[in-house]
């Protein structure tokens, strides 16, 4: 019997990550595209395989069309809101491993800040989207209709749980997480907070200010996945990867247990597949649509224990010269948000080395995460051969 | 999305949900409850989560309750609510259904005196004249 094929990350592209990027959404899926199938080694016609990893930016469809692809094997198309970028790389392990496909393209790109998806641009949209009555019925018609009032009743009973007297432990994620920013250099802050700034900055949905709120942004990230019988040394390889999901997936307000999601499962997944343990990360990419989010993973998929996050971080544990480096390149809320798909690519460039000043030194391991749709999730674990 | 002098998103009933919103115009609040294993269900549901029973009963309960969770909206979102900003929503925990946590508007209420587990009382305010929404009030 044929051993299955180890799934590889062969080639990472990115686009400048702007608040007015100029161009489409396809346009900008495009240029991460190309960059990454470029950095992966292959012309377009060689990509057999794709996963579309939202329902925003460019369809399986609008990518074949441009890039001239006429006998693609695999397609699959990702509904896990910002899990959806990791959940996608699943996909394409999956695809790579079974044969279906050698080399797949997971690519995601938006105009997220200058495009007709800006909250509080439009009309809210997301008791339009899916569950439509849920959205609306029970939640819309009590003012929840964007996510931010969502995750700030969670991090508000979070706190109370918790004994938290202040948002000060929020304020260090902001402060360790725009100091990556400017370090990368890539994204949208330009200067380092400082706690106070935090501290003082206007009231978005209490408990979180601004700076608890990621950047919408324009920009994109591409994947490209590669099956191999042998890793070469340097290759970087998906050591373990899984989704979770949390109990009562589309009733955020019933949910029991309410701080429950699909977070630990996920977790507990990818660690199991990897046959390591959080201990033997040396870095970590969690997704961060809201400063809370961070500590709570933390404690989620077991770095801390519960009720541990907020001291990890006031101890500037997540700094690139504390324990655990978080969110290298500033993550969704100093970078810019393209759904945690830089989350993927900033990892590969530190497990390569090129991370630039924010690189951890002697990274060999780390840890990505994704979550959205109220409470999905995915985390992948990827290893340097 | 709903206008008229209220203002404001307003529900569409649904077959399903339609027994809670005939309720809320007679002031009532009706949540579903399994008769094989007595759970209460929330949101709206055509089985029982707990049980995978279908026998489920739209039963009266007091719209009374804690806070369970809070957040007070400062921020524009570009909906009707905006006029109304700071505006405080909550997710309350029942007294008589514990197992139940659902969302509301908290109105009468300072933002700087909201707290979790303060007890809330239901009010039930006719939006037009075939809607009827449950907001909630501190409890005096
Ligand atoms: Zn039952």
């Amino acid at each position: 019997m044929v051993p299955s094929p180890t799934a590889i990350i062969v080639g990472i592209g990115e686009t400048e990550i702007s608040k007015d990027s100029g161009r489409s959404d396809v346009r900008l899926n495009l240029e991460a595209s190309l960059a990454a199938l470029s950095d992966g080694g292959i012309v377009a016609t060689d990509v057999d395989g794709i996963v579309v990893p939202a329902l925003v930016g460019a369809t399986a469809e609008d990518l074949m069309s441009a890039l001239g692809l006429a006998d693609l094997a695999y397609s699959a198309a990702i509904h896990m809101g910002g899990a959806g970028p990791l959940a996608a790389l699943a996909h394409a392990r999956l695809a790579v491993t079974s044969g279906a496909a050698q080399n797949v393209l997971v690519s995601f790109g938006q105009n997220g800040r200058s495009g007709s998806q800006r909250l509080g641009r439009r009309p809210p949209r997301l008791q339009i989207s899916s569950a439509t009555t849920y959205r609306r019925n029970y939640e819309a018609v009590h003012g929840f209709v964007v996510p931010a009032p969502f995750y700030a009743l969670w991090a508000q009973r979070y706190m109370y749980e918790n004994g938290w007297t202040s948002t000060e432990p929020l304020a260090h994620v902001a402060r360790i997480q725009s100091e990556h920013a400017v370090l990368n250099g890539l994204g949208l802050a330009d200067r380092a907070l400082t706690v106070e700034e935090h501290q003082t900055s206007r009231l978005i949905s209490s408990p979180f200010r601004l700076y608890d709120c990621s950047r919408e942004a324009d920009g994109a990230a591409a994947i490209l996945v590669r099956g191999v019988a042998n890793p070469q040394p340097g290759d970087v390889v998906i050591r373990g990867i899984g989704e979770g999901h949390p109990p009562q997936p589309d009733q955020p307000l019933a949910r029991r247990p309410f701080l429950g999601s699909g977070m630990p499962g996920a977790a507990r997944r990818a660690f199991d597949m990897a046959g390591c343990s959080p201990e033997d990360l040396d870095f970590a990419e969690l997704y961060d649509a809201f400063s809370f989010n961070v500590i709570w993973q933390l404690e989620q998929i077991g770095i801390c224990e519960p009720g541990a996050g907020a001291a990890f971080v006031l101890d500037s544990q997540i700094a690139l010269d504390g324990k655990l480096p978080v969110n290298t390149h500033g993550g969704l809320l100093a970078q810019g948000h393209l759904w945690g798909a830089a989350h993927i690519t900033e990892a590969v460039k530190q497990l390569r080395g090129t991370a630039g000043k924010a690189q951890v030194s002697g990274a060999r391991r780390g840890l990505v995460t994704g979550s959205g749709d109220f409470g999905d999730a995915s985390v992948a674990i990827l290893e340097v051969s | 999305m709903g206008d008229g002098l209220y203002g404001r998103t307003l529900p569409q009933p649904t077959e399903l949900d339609g027994p809670y919103w005939d309720g809320l115009r007679r002031y009532e609040l009706l949540i579903q409850r399994c008769t094989d294993c007595q759970s209460y269900l929330w949101y709206p549901t055509e089985v029982c989560s707990r049980c995978q029973s279908f026998s489920m009963q739209w039963t009266p309960v007091a719209p009374t309750g804690e806070i369970y969770s809070f957040t007070t909206q400062y921020q524009r979102t570009g909906s009707k609510f905006d006029e109304d900003i700071p505006y405080t929503s909550v997710i309350v925990q029942l007294a008589e259904a514990s197992e139940v946590t659902m969302g509301g508007l908290l109105v009468e209420a300072d933002p700087d005196q909201v707290r979790v587990g303060l007890p809330v009382v239901g009010v039930f305010v006719d939006a037009t004249p075939e809607i009827t929404l449950l907001q909630f009030r501190p409890q005096t």
